[in-house]
């Protein structure tokens, strides 16, 4: 019997020991490597964000975050046509947690008195990958293979490195075994080009969650409550009188992720 | 013992799950060299005989990881891998269950840096990004051969810069507007190597408290400075000497220090190898009056209209370099600099002071055709030379806080031309005669404005615009020609003609603003007083060789003209914005009491009004559908009201029509543009109508040796015109092909040698073809074509239109066998007719050579020009009722070296 306590009380330390220990000599929170990219998208809404984007990252998390958004903070919004426009002077940063395979987005509010930034939860690795074996492009000293899979109403085509066994990449792209360094959509209209990559234990960028008011609802669950806060909005002014206003779909090629 | 043992069986049994049917299965665990489970590694299943993925996963925090695949395969390869550690592989079969051990590698992270190229072209919103290293090959020494380079950007043979068919209001550097309108000093003389990308940004807002309150019309270009030149001093010196028929000699100076601190910019150009580093910004039509009427009044331009009644124009350059056509020496001298005094103000301060002189050859025969069967041809040979000096001085002081911004600009600049002809006027038929003439201006002109602005929320502001602007014109024209005697009825020693001109202009503009964001609407309601006063004084007197002098009429043949306008105005715009549409509705109305001395009703009150809209709609992200529709409203320029006589040349006498009405002008056009980024391709189409009525004609009184002019009114025109282009990149050839076409038709009446009104059409086409390569080995080609074709005629449908037709053709050859040699080879045709004689065409050759050494930080360049050696070159050009075929003589070649030091 104190054998058997013996073993098992090793056995549990030993298992605390190595959940606590595992690969722990950089901050959990630090980046170890940054790639950047060129976002392009000739979207409607979607190309108030092109220029140059950034994806920090570790082996538990990586940072995306789109620099060429505007940095007013101005919200306006357009009752005839329900669409917003936002600046986000944290630049519209998308959080990935690659254990939990969970993103915290950083979007506008549905409504006004929540504020100008709101946090928004999302799932990573959503997309089923096809990887083509028979595509090879090389980026620098890296390897890279193709895999297509759909993603929010757009099929992706990218190009992902086994070497960097980091399973993120552009936007909310991942769930691949490699760092993606290029995709872009199979209608043309998305791009992200890869500009270049860096790997260094001297990165001062920290990874971490966005700022903003946590809504907790899923992508889905936010998306609903935009639209419905918009046709609240329609309702009551149509009780007001004067014009009649009716909310239309958003049109396909407003934002990266079709609505 | 045996309890363990079971106690592992049953364990293995719970971890390892009976596979699915069809699903194969591998198991294990990663940890590291010390024993430790590694959690999160990447773990990959490949098919060893063709190293495809079948599967892959995490470990988790105890270093176990599962796969499973669905795809047969034998031997099989699994691999963990995880940043800090090398990757590990075993050979394996499926069922199997294995361990990988992952070693940290000797360098937790190596630092590793790889670079792509960007994008040649982006886009975000309003603003269209060119990176100039896709766009170049190191043989370009301005900004301004960049500029030529860039898809949609067209620069003139004066440097003026138009994008995808819009003027260029002006050039800055990293967000600083350092030359005004005159920013062709920049361009043409900012070293290429400077620049690391050029953004063309449509709809510019320079007062940062109206951005998200008023949208604008403007579009600037900003010159990116490349990083590594800031941080330092900076900048290079180029020397050059050589021989041709004289010395040739060559200075260029381009030094900037933008590290910290004030921005100092320092620019410097002297040659006699026919480089013109200013781009004839001395005969631009100052003042913005013109761009009052498009978009509204702004601090840096000056409202005053300059047209001047005794000027000097530029030798004709014959569509080709001025190294060509004209002798010359000329040097400019820029200082610039950028005080930030502290976060709320900045200081912007400017200079440049300038000298030239050009000297030409050349001929011409006019044919002035009146009817099929009256025609009067005039032959001309004439010897020019021209001096010119130029100062000009500007500040401009901003400060600004989150709600008050404050902001001055003031110029000053000055002008002495001078110009000196000597000819022989051969007219059909007659003998002939010779002529002398010389021309003097000395303008100064300065202007003030300060603009205050309060944002009274956060879509709303008030401006209160306060501008002044003075100019002063002095001429002299003295020109001797035996031909003024039997024109006054003198004894024929009278044959020197004096007549001074002086014009004096001011103006004073008040403006108040009121400013209103709302949604996606704005609304800009502004009012104010527009006061200018204009003197034009004139007189002509004869003088003989004996030292006598004639003063004609000088009711007839002087001016002292004042023109008082007061214009009090109220303008409202309403402008909705969506990401589709686009829409701007604007009404001017003013009322003016204006009063000009020579008429018998002196005071005239006149009410204006000027509805303008447009609208764009935006088809996809890459396409827009435009259309603008306009009733414009204004008085003439006060330089064509004055009633008495003016010499304009030794030739050439104009007068003007005192009277007053409004010129009434109804424009609308349409345009559709496609514009891809990605793939560099483009089209675009537009058609536009106008028609002006109450304005004033020409009356003509051509004789053999002298030529009156004097305007009537009421006359009707109309303008057709339609233009359409293309451009496309094709990477798979990487060459990029531009096509360009363009059509004008206009209808106008002039009174020629009769006092019958006739109408005459005019009909104008223009053809432009590009083409260029982008090659990655040493060898590229650029093609450039451009056609025209002009037809004009009366509207009786009797006689033979007066035709004219030239083309320009030029072929560049640019090799690059080694990195740091290149060659240079550009060779330009012209060719022109008239009528039915068949082209006759000219050919001119010029050339580079570089060789650059890193280690000296040196570049040697040898230049040579008209390596053909053409002795003359002829053009044939028309208009309305006047064919002119020209014939210059050419400067001849000449070679020279210089040396490029960078700092």
């Amino acid at each position: 019997m104190q054998g058997h306590l013996n073993y098992l009380t090793a056995s549990i330390f030993f298992i605390v020991c190595t959940s606590l220990t595992g690969f722990g000599q950089i901050e959990n929170s630090k980046a170890i490597g940054q790639v950047i990219y060129h976002q392009q998208a000739d979207l409607l809404e979607g190309k108030n964000t092109n220029g140059i984007s950034y994806l920090f990252f570790n082996t538990s998390a990586s940072l995306y975050v789109q620099t060429g958004a505007p940095e007013s903070a101005l919200i306006t919004q357009n009752l005839e046509d329900f669409s917003y426009n936002s600046g986000d002077k944290l630049d519209f940063s998308i959080y990935k947690d690659h254990r939990a395979r969970k993103i915290w987005f950083s979007t506008f509010c549905y409504k006004r008195e929540l504020g100008s930034h709101c946090v928004v939860e999302d799932t990573l690795g959503a997309t089923e990958w096809l990887i083509d074996h028979s595509a090879h492009k090389r980026f620098g000293t890296y390897q890279c293979l193709k895999a297509t899979g759909h993603f929010r109403g757009r099929d992706y085509e990218v190009w992902f490195t086994p070497d960097i066994p980091i399973s993120s990449g552009p936007f909310k792209l991942g769930g691949l075994p490699g760092l993606i360094l290029e995709g872009r959509s199979t209608d043309g209209l998305v791009q992200f080009i890869f500009q270049r990559l860096e790997l260094s234990p001297d990165l001062p960028r920290k990874i971490q969650k966005p700022e903003g008011f946590y809504t907790g609802l899923s992508y889905e669950e936010n998306k609903k409550a935009f639209v419905d806060n918009v046709k609240k909005i329609a309702e009551e002014l149509n009780a007001e009188g004067g014009a009649q206003i009716t909310v239309g779909e958003m049109p396909a090629n407003a934002w990266i992720e079709v609505w | 013992m045996v309890r363990l043992n079971k106690f592992f069986g049953l364990f293995c049994c719970l971890v390892c799950a009976l596979p699915v049917q069809g699903q194969r299965l591998l198991t294990g665990t990663v940890r590291d060299s010390l024993g430790r489970p590694v959690d999160f590694a990447t773990v990959t299943l490949r098919c060893a005989a063709n190293q495809q993925i079948l599967a892959y996963t995490n470990s988790d925090e105890t270093g176990a990881y599962r796969l499973q695949w669905s795809v047969a395969c034998d031997t099989l390869l699994v691999a963990a891998r995880m940043l800090g550690f090398q990757p590990a592989e075993k050979t394996c079969f499926a069922g199997d269950v294995v361990d990988l051990t992952l070693t940290a590698a000797p360098n937790l992270l190596r630092e590793v840096v790889i670079r792509q190229d960007a994008l040649p072209v982006s886009g975000n919103r309003d603003t269209t990004e060119f990176r100039v290293a896709s766009f170049t090959d190191s043989t370009e020494f301005s900004v301004e051969d960049v500029l030529k380079k860039l898809p949609g950007m067209a620069v003139d043979d004066n440097g003026r810069i138009t994008f995808r068919g819009k003027p260029v209001e002006r050039v800055l550097i990293d967000g600083d507007d350092m030359f005004s309108d005159n920013y062709v000093i920049g361009t043409r003389n900012i070293r290429a190597d400077m620049i690391s990308s050029v953004q063309a940004i449509d709809r510019y807002q320079d007062n940062p408290l109206l951005r998200d309150i008023r949208t604008s019309e403007r579009l600037v270009l900003n010159l990116k400075v490349k990083e590594d030149k800031k941080l330092k001093p900076s900048g290079s010196v180029t020397l050059g000497g050589g021989w041709g028929d004289e010395a040739k000699w060559y200075g260029h100076a381009n030094l900037f220090s933008l590290n910290s601190g004030p921005k100092t910019y320092l620019i410097a150009n002297a040659n006699n190898t026919g480089e013109n580093p200013m781009g004839n910004i001395r005969f631009m039509a100052k003042g913005g009056a013109e761009a009052y009427l498009r978009g509204g009044v702004s601090l840096q331009n000056s409202p005053l209209n300059s047209a001047e009644a005794l000027n000097v124009r530029p030798p004709d350059a014959f569509m080709l370099p001025t190294a060509y056509t004209m002798y010359n020496r000329n040097g400019v001298a820029y200082l610039g600099q950028i005080i930030p005094w502290n976060t709320k103000v900045k200081t912007k301060v400017s200079g440049w002071v300038s000298g030239e002189k050009l000297k030409q050859d050349q001929s011409r025969q006019t044919l002035y055709k009146f009817s099929d069967e009256d025609v009067l041809n005039i032959g001309e040979s004439q010897h020019q030379t021209q001096t010119n000096q130029m100062q000009y001085l500007q500040a401009e002081t901003d400060f600004f806080t989150e709600k008050t911004g404050l902001r001055s600009f003031s110029n000053f600049s000055a002008q002495q031309d001078n110009d000196l002809l000597r000819l022989l006027r051969t007219p059909q038929n007659e003998p002939f005669t010779e002529a002398e003439s010389a021309l003097d201006v000395n303008i100064w002109e300065t202007y003030h404005g300060l603009e205050w602005t309060q944002k009274t929320g956060v879509n709303q502001a008030i401006q209160t615009l306060v501008q002044y602007t003075e100019r002063n014109n002095d001429g002299l024209l003295s020109p001797q020609y035996d031909q003024y005697a039997p024109y006054f009825g003198l004894d024929s020693s009278f044959a020197f003609l004096t007549q001074p001109v002086t014009q004096h202009s001011r103006q004073t503009v008040v403006t108040t603003r009121w400013l209103v964001r709302k949604g996606i609407s704005n609304l800009i309601l502004e009012t104010g007083l527009n006061h200018s006063s204009h003197n034009l004084e004139s007189n002509m007197s004869l003088s003989s060789e004996n030292g006598e002098t004639y003063t004609p009429d000088p009711t007839e043949f002087g001016n002292d003209m004042t023109y008082t306008q007061p214009l009090w105005f109220l303008n409202g715009s309403w402008a909705r914005q969506t990401e589709q549409l686009r829409m701007n509705v604007k009404l001017n109305g003013s009322y003016a009491p204006v009063v000009l001395d020579q008429l018998e009703t002196k005071k005239r009150q006149l009410w204006m009004f000027q509805p303008r809209a447009n609208v764009a709609f935006l088809l996809s992200p890459r396409a827009t559908l435009s259309a603008s529709v306009q009733s414009v409203q204004r008085l003439p320029s006060p330089t064509n009201l004055f009633g008495g006589y003016l010499a304009q040349s030794y030739a050439g006498v104009r007068r003007g029509f005192s009277d007053l009405g409004l010129i009434r002008e109804q424009n609308v056009s349409v345009g559709y543009r496609f514009d891809n980024n990605t793939r560099q391709s483009s089209f675009n189409a537009s058609v536009s109508a106008a028609q002006t009525n109450n304005a004033f004609g020409s009356s003509y009184l051509i004789d053999p040796y002298l030529t009156v002019v004097q305007g009537f009114r009421p006359v009707q025109m109309q303008n057709l015109s339609a233009m359409g282009g293309t451009s496309r990149y094709f990477s798979n050839i990487r060459s990029r092909f531009e096509v360009g076409v363009q059509w004008q038709y206009s209808r106008e009446p002039n009174r020629v040698n009769s006092t019958e009104e006739q109408i005459f059409e005019g009909q104008n086409w223009s053809l432009m073809f590009k083409y260029g390569t982008a090659f990655d080995f040493w060898l590229n080609i650029f093609v450039e074509s451009r056609t025209m074709l002009f037809s004009s005629s009366p509207d009786n449908g009797e006689d033979e239109p007066l035709r004219s037709q030239y083309f320009v053709n030029a072929l560049k050859l640019v090799a690059k066998p080694v990195k740091n040699f290149s060659l240079t080879l550009e060779t330009r045709q012209i060719a022109s007719r008239n009528q039915n004689d068949p082209f006759q065409a000219y050919y001119a050759m010029d050339g580079d050579c570089t060789y650059t050494i890193s280690k000296w930080r040196s570049a040697f360049t040898l230049s040579g020009n008209n390596l053909l050696g053409a002795a003359a070159f002829e053009r044939v050009s028309a208009s309305t009722f006047v064919q002119t075929s020209s014939a210059v003589a050419a400067v001849p070649g000449f070679v020279y070296l210089r040396w490029t030091f960078q700092l």
